[in-house]
């Protein structure tokens, strides 16, 4: 078997293992056979079964260097970015609990030792409170000790020597939008002019795909000519936060803790 | 070509082609998985719905026997009521002396 640092453990071919086996008969026997002579005979039969059986070993341990290499790099990772950082934190609520977390940053020297964290939860599920539990547990598991915690949803977690330590969370700060989009069809091009409907599914699709509590709002990064709308020539699409007062494109600038929210009744779709 | 053989169930090395030979005629081309072009077409000859010509078969196990090194010396073909049985003489092809 190889070993290169891309590829890891590769285990050898039927026609080297055969080469191998060859040269061992000619070595034992003093003759010179080569492959395509060999081959047939009851002798290579013989080694035809055994070199199977070699070749689901050489395959075997080749797994397992693969799967080596996977968990020496995840505990790597781990070391490198431990799960008590904002980035290790917010991957840890991802891996272990499948929830979006997202951490405000500390802007002045009175707010150090506080820390506010936005976890994306359905409050109204049916598995909250153990949800909830679930969640305190992790911060108590990873997060350092000596820090105040701000939020709505509170709790508290025993540690070893049987403390009780204090927890807390906030739930998102939902912002909801209405949107205009226009789609302005090519002339240049012969291509099938999509409905309305279609359009606005597919800015849904990108919308659930791209966007996650705590990002900016970009509104034109949900529809694009290439990838989406090939008929276009030009798309616009504009939002209100005031109920449909107001419409503009520039990008909304999110809060830590704020969820932009898109109830598909209120898209507009307008193809010119 | 050296070869094994079990004779009185011990294993037992002797000089011949004959296994050789025996092995091609009897493995079924693409079932090897790691030696696809090993072994002639049996099922083409053997299937009911095609009938091939008794000297079509002769010619094709000649020329595959020449393909995988042995030489066919005589092929002695013995017919019986529903049977023709087809005994070859082989022995190894020359290495030296050969046009490439």
């Amino acid at each position: 078997m190889t070993y290169t640092v891309v590829n890891g453990y590769s285990p050898r071919t039927y026609e080297t293992i055969l080469t191998e086996c060859v040269s061992a008969v000619n070595e034992q026997f003093g003759t010179a056979y080569t492959n395509e002579e060999f081959e047939g005979t009851n002798l290579w039969k013989f080694l035809y079964a055994t070199i199977q059986g070699m070749m689901t070993i050489e395959n075997g341990i080749a797994e397992l260097g693969a799967k080596m290499q996977d968990y020496i790099r995840t505990q790597n990772e781990e070391l490198i970015i431990h799960r008590s950082s904002v980035d290790g934190f917010i991957q840890a609520m991802a891996d272990e609990l499948k929830l979006i977390a997202s951490i405000k940053p500390i802007e002045t020297g009175e707010e150090a030792g506080n820390i506010s964290i936005a976890v994306d939860i359905d409050e109204a599920g049916s598995d909250y409170a153990e949800k909830k539990q679930q969640i305190f547990n992790t911060m108590h598991k990873y997060l350092t000790a000596g820090l105040f915690y701000n939020g709505t949803e509170q709790g508290t977690v025993t540690a070893t020597n049987g403390q009780q330590f204090n927890y807390a969370y906030d739930l998102p700060t939902k912002t909801p939008l209405k949107v205009k989009i226009k789609v302005r069809v090519s002339e240049n091009k012969n291509i099938f002019v999509e409905t309305p409907n279609e359009i606005k599914e597919k800015f849904l699709n990108n919308f659930e795909k791209l966007y996650r509590m705590g990002f900016d709002f970009e509104p034109q990064a949900f529809l694009c000519i290439d990838r989406d709308l090939p008929f276009a020539s030009e798309i616009t699409i504009t939002y209100s936060t005031d109920g449909g007062t107001e419409y503009t494109e520039e990008i909304l600038q999110g809060m830590y803790d704020e969820k932009i929210t898109i109830n598909p009744d209120e898209i507009e779709v307008e193809v010119l | 070509m050296i070869d094994i053989k079990i004779e009185n169930g011990n294993a037992k090395m002797i000089e011949t082609v004959v296994f050789k030979a025996s092995n091609l005629l009897k493995i079924q081309e693409g079932d090897l998985e790691y030696h696809k072009n090993f072994g002639i077409d049996l099922k083409r000859f053997f299937d009911p719905d095609i009938q091939i010509q008794n000297k079509t078969f002769e010619a094709y196990s000649l020329q595959k026997m020449a393909q995988n090194g042995i030489n066919p010396v005589a092929l002695a073909i013995e017919k019986k009521t529903f049977e023709q049985i087809f005994n070859y003489s082989v022995i190894a092809a020359e290495k030296g002396g050969l046009i490439k």
